[in-house]
């Protein structure tokens, strides 16, 4: 080995301060954060909300959430597993699902405060790009900061799936077209057709046409959760339609009833015979043994 | 000799410059960046205290993790170390932790001007409930906020050390400087008894609850840090130091006479017009006002007063 060039000296490392530990976990992007929480100066104080996009591999989460002292307060979440309660059991990743997640967080946030129905949001998916309007009288739209968290914000992300379902539920998030998927970068320009497209799930319906003619056997295996639930392609588009209407009808979290652990403590140790019931086991064993005598005498 | 840092800095690149500018003294400074680090020896208490301090300046504080065995501000060249890095990261003032035999948990706050050591209090943890024990009613205090001030204590008035505690308590707490704020905002107070010698350190979490009318009722609920601090050593600013700190740049402008501002009408001048003679002033002559005229229509006029109330007319 040649000579090595010492680039990070004693002098370095006896100065090296370490990361806060959500930086060294990877988890939090600190600049993006203290942005995103940090009120304006001429907001007076007022409460600063974050809509909350994350992805795990079988989940997606949506919530509303703010930085107090003691840590972040979440006001209101969804989940994309919730989507069950709603018709829809199968592929609770996808474009669709994330979309339906944000509506369903939108929808639940709009009724906990009250607004469900002066800001109903835009009904129907068309894929054109909305925006709450202020009504006129009452109180003005509830106003949320996507919050991406680590994910690459390119377009067609998922990330702004969700944030098109929380702007069709009647939210007010700050934001451009230019992220959702059907966005041209060469004419500059949302074709609605393709983001609607999406939203309802066509994307998977004609990949799976596509399968079901060119690999027949693949498709058994791939969309097995499919054909389980029993959805083909041709009832996707109705299927998110109903999962959309059901999720405006009642999109509060139903509330599950606490159980209480046994109030007997767990023990790793057996517990103690008393006398009688050691005499009783001897006893028994006693004549087991018997029994095994004379079936061996017998043979 | 000058230091190599009393020279002035000359930026490489134009963020650089920006980032000095920015750094630049300012007719009203921004709020004062605290520097929360270690001393040589430290005890969990004091790291507690200082995590809690980090939670409450919010975006306010730099926390440094690592031990400084060169930081005794209170000793003559024990300060450099401290100025090196409060320069560095353009803080305002410390809050230095350590533990010993002698001065067990102790904190130093201290403040700076102009890069340098200002003055410095020292404070004793003498008991200690965190942020994290009155969970609770911490989380109904948004992160960021400003808070209300209670200082309880004649002391706070009359004697010197803990006239500056309070000072530095105000400096290391107010946060941002804003010139209106939102009464839903103001969630929480800091309240601080002066007791003998000690501090009682108590913020508390400010709930709006319905009174009925339309001032809501005001409850309180203790939200951590919950904190006894013995006064140890204090460090006043020295005399020169602070007349150079407490100096200020004139600014008020040369004011602007009979100029004023009309709602209706906007900018509004006032004119000084000096009192006109007419009677001598060089107009193109009118008969009218000739003076000999003017004095023979007087006197007629007079004459005629006269003849209309009868008498003297008779008796001449």
């Amino acid at each position: 080995m040649g000579h090595v060039k010492v680039v990070k000296s004693g002098p370095y490392h006896s100065r090296y301060q370490v990361k806060y530990r959500r930086r060294r976990e990877g988890k939090t992007d600190y600049r993006a954060r203290l942005r995103l929480t940090t009120q304006d100066k001429n907001k007076y104080n007022t409460p600063k909300y974050r809509f909350v996009v994350r992805f795990t591999n079988k989940d997606v989460i949506c919530q509303i959430a703010y930085a107090t002292v003691a840590g972040d307060v979440i006001v209101a979440s969804a989940y994309s597993h919730e989507l069950a309660n709603y018709g829809l059991s199968v592929g609770l990743t996808n474009y669709a699902a994330t979309y339906a997640t944000g509506l369903l967080l939108a929808r639940r946030v709009l009724t906990k405060f009250g607004l469900a129905d002066t800001y109903v949001g835009q009904e129907e998916a068309t894929g054109e790009d909305y925006n709450v309007e202020a009504a006129d009288e009452g109180p003005r739209p509830f106003t949320a900061l996507l919050d991406t968290g680590l994910k690459r914000t390119s377009t067609g992300s998922k990330v702004f799936a969700a944030l098109k379902g929380a702007l069709d539920g009647g939210l007010d998030i700050p934001h451009s077209d230019k992220r959702f998927v059907g966005y041209s970068s060469e004419d500059k320009k949302l074709d609605p057709e393709v983001l609607r497209k999406h939203i309802m799930g066509g994307h998977v319906a004609e990949y799976m046409e596509e399968m079901q003619e060119e690999a027949p056997e693949k498709y058994q295996t791939h969309f097995s959760k499919w054909i389980e639930a029993e959805i083909e392609p041709e009832d996707i588009e109705e299927l998110y339609k109903s999962v959309h209407d059901k999720i405006r009808e009642n999109p509060v979290a139903e509330k599950k009833e606490r159980t209480k652990p046994g109030k007997a403590e767990k023990k790793w140790k057996p517990t103690k015979l008393t006398y009688e019931e050691r005499k009783a086991a001897l006893k028994a064993k006693l004549a087991q043994l018997k029994e095994g005598g004379a079936d061996e005498d017998e043979e | 000799m000058a230091k190599a840092e009393d020279v002035k800095v000359k930026p490489r690149s134009k963020r650089a410059k920006r980032i000095l500018e920015k750094r630049e003294p300012k007719l009203v400074e921004e709020v004062k960046t605290a520097l929360l680090l270690h001393g040589n020896k430290t005890s969990q208490i004091t790291k507690d205290v200082l995590t809690d301090i980090h939670k409450l300046k919010f975006r306010e504080a730099l926390k440094l993790s690592r031990k400084n065995d060169d930081m005794r501000p209170f000793e003559p060249g024990g300060e450099t170390h401290l100025e090196h890095l409060a320069r560095k990261a353009d803080c305002g003032m410390f809050v230095l932790d350590s533990h010993s035999k002698k001065r067990p948990h102790n904190l130093i706050l201290g403040r700076f001007f102009d890069h340098r050591l200002y003055d410095l209090l020292e404070l004793g943890v003498e008991k200690y409930r965190g942020i994290r024990e009155f969970a609770a009613a911490s989380a109904s205090v948004q992160a960021g906020n400003k808070p209300c001030f209670a200082f309880v204590g004649e002391q706070f008035e009359s004697d010197p050390d803990f006239r500056q505690a309070k000072s530095m308590l105000l400096d290391l707490f107010r946060g941002r400087l804003v010139e209106n704020i939102n009464l839903k905002g103001v969630d929480h107070v800091m309240f601080v008894a002066a007791l003998d010698r000690k501090l009682l350190f108590r913020p508390y979490a400010i709930r709006f609850k319905k009174s009925g009318t339309k001032i809501p009722r005001v409850e309180l609920a203790e939200m951590g840090p919950q904190l006894d601090l013995a006064l140890r050593r204090t460090q006043p600013a020295g005399p020169e130091l602070e007349r150079e700190a407490m100096k200020r740049a004139v600014t008020t402008k040369k004011k602007v006479k009979n100029v004023s501002r009309d709602n209706l009408e906007g900018k509004v001048g006032r004119m000084y017009v000096p009192r006109q003679e007419v009677d001598t002033m060089p107009l193109r002559k009118m008969k009218g006002l000739k003076r000999e005229r003017q004095q023979t229509a007087a006197a007629a006029k007079v004459d005629k007063k006269q003849r209309s109330e009868g008498a003297p007319t008779v008796a001449e």
